[in-house]
């Protein structure tokens, strides 16, 4: 039990407390009303007596706190590095820019991902909140953009495949990729998030001409809308080199623009898939022979093997080489055609069990260490297989397909790389918390994030 | 042998363990001492539990509580001394110098008792603590009331709050006087033996009055002292305050500390256990580390995706400011994520002790860190839907 205040005590004591509080938050107790005592006690020599007045256009009104309002004014948080390069072209980039963030041109960002399609949602979210579009310089995006510039085009068309764990800016190196090829004046091919379309598939139909092939009308106009704009500008020379019979009515004929193929399949969803299809075909035939330079990027490129959770009318699942649209994509991973590249990106999300794989239903096992302790089989890690590895995402069919390729390794967040990350998120003011500025509190942030990008990313969401 | 003599003799004092020693006397010794002990006195003593008892009935019964007289407890107290020495020949030591706690030994080795119920043991104590302190007679011979306050119902009750508002009553006509010579406040003096105690709860202060009271009666009792006590003059009444008061034990926990062990390397190492839950967590920490923290071979945030449960490792690296200076390795085993975060926890800020001063340990066990938390899921009841939820139930 506590005894209660000595209310005389306190009388005499509060003041005092009140403006020991307020000088050290440096406040000018002058403008505070307090009682006859302490006014002499905390009067400011004579000299800088000078009263300021609420929005006084002096200099030193405006630069001091503003007694007034008693608040204190924001101070800006402190930026430790040069976190931001304003070389916005990526062609330019290399090691010198290496954890900076470059931005992305508006115009440029919507022509490339119109509706910001194939973005990470996260990120979507960031370039809306802080109006800009900005992707750090990393090492593996750097490391294939110097082997596209030092390749052969002469040879077959090479595939770079990024891989890692979750949440570590896979799909981001494979967009900083495609800027720079973009910039470069190729033709980009962009498939976002293929796993969606062996998973989240609203209705399939029948083949026109191939009745054991499904496909996928929705999913089709979709990417023909995207492509449609992303892509205008670099196919809008391309002629067709054969005549296509869409139906018995439509056809489009030899040596017209690509661009009516687009239109036909936005106009016509059942002929979508078909529509792209051709244009896979068209502009694979084209960079072979010579006139184009064809980038493939695939984001989630382990999606086109194996198994998927499309039905089909009979009830069975449907393998990925009977969706039409996946069909048509792996003709295009296929490294049988030169003048370009394929980059690819596997994902764990996409990945849907290998066919015929025996899971282990033991979830209790022995202790290694404590063998007679009973244990859960997950809270182990020999119990857990590296799963983000490509042979382990492709499985054996797509490892089979893919061979061979280039890996590469999307790794969490280096010293430097989070350094500029948090003074990135403090400049843009994601984290307002003014504890999370100094040493100490970037310190928690990367001990919590673990380094990781999406991780910290999160945790300094409500920061 | 402790079986017979339990039932019914809840209470206890020198004769009753008389009753029983004397046949065990007189298997031992067989010497003419005792033979003093006589079979009259065992019949007497079967009684006294039983004239507690009427003593006790007749207390409560009626208003007019008849206490204990001063005759029986002085008979009491002759039968404690006696049977007192009787145990101490017994045992083979000196009577002069037996002590109760002696007393107690001794019952406990020749009468063991299992029994759970510590009142139901066999027991030698003196009367004064067998018999409650009891209200004293309030009238006189013509049955007139010695206190005005006995109407009240509770006479020594508003006696004591009278008492106590006498005292503050002089504490004011002090502070006035004080006033007068010109005293605004006198300096505030150190009273230690004040700040050291709390209030004795309302059952102290119910043995101390002999009578019953009411939560809000014991309130107002607080209230009153507390006043007192606020008083820039209250020291003047400190024999008074100080009555009421109870010292606080200091608690000093002394975590135990183990030496810091060398590998081969020279690095200093620390190994510690924990436990949440039903989680067990093993965790060895190494100095001169980058703060890389390893659960179960994987890293901190492979192994434990919930921010929460970070937080729970991260806490006592953080609260001594040690963040990246050491390397921690956690092998934990049973339970969930959040009670093996906090297993972890508790063994990191264990083996964290031997890095650190003895201020920063005690700082740490403040903050609560070096204490485990012995809370455990509460066990779902039947007819229940969980361990408090109950089952839906709409009156027809």
């Amino acid at each position: 039990m506590e005894i209660l205040p000595r209310l005389h005590l306190f009388k005499m004591a509060a003041p005092m407390k009140i403006f020991r509080e307020l000088s050290r938050k440096g406040f000018d107790p002058r403008h505070v009303n307090h009682g006859p005592i302490t006014r002499s006690m905390f009067c400011q020599p004579c000299g800088k007596q000078t009263v300021h007045y609420a929005r006084a256009s002096s200099v030193a009104a405006s630069t001091e706190p503003s007694a007034q309002t008693r608040e204190p004014v924001p101070q800006p948080p402190p930026v430790r590095s040069i976190f931001r390069t304003p070389v916005s072209n990526p062609v330019n980039h290399g090691l010198e820019q290496e954890a900076q963030f470059y931005t992305i041109p508006p115009d440029e960002y919507k022509t490339m991902f119109p509706q910001d399609h194939g973005m990470p949602s996260r990120f979507k979210k960031q370039v809306d909140t802080f109006t800009e579009a900005c992707i750090m310089v990393r090492k593996p995006s750097l490391e294939v953009m110097s082997y596209l510039q030092q390749a052969n085009y002469s040879h077959p068309a090479i595939r770079y495949v990024f891989y890692g764990i979750r949440g570590t800016g896979k799909t981001l190196c494979l967009c900083h990729v495609l800027h720079y090829c973009t910039k470069q004046g190729w033709v980009v091919l962009f498939f976002p998030k293929v796993s969606n379309w062996v998973k989240n598939v609203k209705e399939i139909q029948p083949s026109f001409h191939n009745p054991e092939r499904y496909d996928q009308p929705l999913e089709a106009v979709a990417w023909l809308k995207t492509f449609k704009v992303s892509a205008a500008d670099s196919i809008k020379e391309l002629q067709t080199q054969q005549k296509y019979q869409w139906n018995k009515r439509e056809a489009t004929e030899q040596g017209r623009p690509l661009l009516e193929v687009v239109e036909q399949g936005i106009a016509r969803p059942k002929t979508a898939t078909d529509c792209v299809g051709v244009i896979v075909k068209e502009l694979k035939d084209q960079a072979n022979q010579g006139r184009i330079r064809l980038l493939v990027a695939v984001d989630g490129v382990n999606s086109l093997f194996g198994r998927t959770v499309v039905r089909k009318p009979d009830r069975s699942m449907a393998y990925a080489s009977e969706l039409s649209l996946t069909y048509n994509l792996r003709k295009l991973v296929r490294n049988d055609w030169r003048g370009g590249a394929i980059v690819t990106a596997v994902k764990e999300a996409g990945f849907l069990g290998m066919e015929g794989e025996k899971k282990d239903h033991r979830r209790y096992t022995r202790h290694e260490d404590h063998p007679d302790i009973y244990h859960d089989i997950l809270d182990h890690v020999s119990a857990r297989p590296q799963t983000f590895t490509p042979e382990a995402l492709l499985g054996k069919e797509g490892f089979e397909y893919m061979d061979p390729y280039v890996p590469v390794l999307v790794e969490k967040y280096t010293e430097k790389e989070i350094e500029s990350c948090l003074d990135y998120y403090t400049d843009r003011m994601w984290i307002q918390n003014e504890k999370c500025w100094t040493e100490a509190g970037r310190q928690q942030l990367k001990f919590l994030s673990g380094y990781e990008p999406a991780d910290l990313e999160r945790i300094c969401g409500p920061l | 042998m402790a079986a017979p003599m339990v039932h019914g003799t809840v209470t206890a004092c020198g004769r009753l363990l008389l009753r029983f020693s004397s046949p065990l006397l007189r298997d031992i010794y067989g010497n003419g001492q005792n033979a003093m002990l006589k079979t009259k006195q065992t019949q007497r003593c079967l009684s006294i539990s039983a004239a507690r008892h009427r003593q006790q009935t007749k207390s409560t019964s009626s208003l007019s509580d008849k206490p204990y007289t001063e005759e029986f407890l002085q008979e009491m107290d002759q039968e404690y001394q006696l049977g007192k020495r009787h145990l101490a020949n017994m045992m083979g030591e000196d009577p002069e110098t037996f002590t109760q706690e002696d007393v107690d030994r001794a019952i406990r080795y020749l009468l063991p008792s299992g029994l759970h119920e510590k009142l139901a043991r066999p027991m030698l104590k003196p009367p004064d603590q067998i018999f409650p302190k009891q209200k004293a007679l309030q009238w006189g011979k013509e049955r007139r009331p010695f206190s005005f306050l006995f109407y009240t119902g509770k006479a020594n009750y508003y006696s004591l709050m009278h008492e106590a508002a006498q005292i503050l009553t002089q504490l004011n006509r002090h502070e006035d006087k004080m006033l007068a010579k010109g005293v605004l406040l006198p300096d505030p003096e150190p009273w230690a033996e004040f700040n050291t105690s709390v209030w004795i709860d309302k059952i102290a202060v119910e043995k101390m009055i002999t009578e019953s009271m009411d939560d809000h009666q014991y309130r107002r009792f607080v209230e009153m002292l507390e006043h007192i006590a606020a008083h820039p003059y209250a020291k003047q009444a400190a024999q008074f305050i100080l009555k009421f008061r109870q010292e606080l034990v200091a608690v000093s926990m002394k975590q135990q500390v183990h030496p810091l062990m060398y590998d081969e390397n020279g690095i200093a190492y620390m190994e510690a256990e924990g436990k949440r839950k039903s989680s067990r967590a093993k965790v060895t920490l190494r100095d001169r580390g980058t703060g890389e923290v390893t659960v179960n071979g994987l890293p901190l945030v492979t192994y434990l995706r919930n921010v929460q449960d970070r937080e729970q490792v991260m806490l006592p690296l953080e609260f001594v400011e040690r963040l990246d200076q050491f390397d921690v390795e956690a092998t934990v085993w049973w339970g969930g994520t959040s009670g093996q975060a906090g297993a972890i926890r508790l063994a990191i800020s264990r083996a964290l002790c031997s890095f650190l001063t003895e201020a920063e340990i005690e700082n740490m066990r403040l903050a609560g860190l070096l204490t485990t938390d012995l809370r455990r899921k509460e066990r779902k009841k039947p007819g229940q839907k969980r361990a408090r939820k109950k089952f839906s139930w709409r009156k027809r």
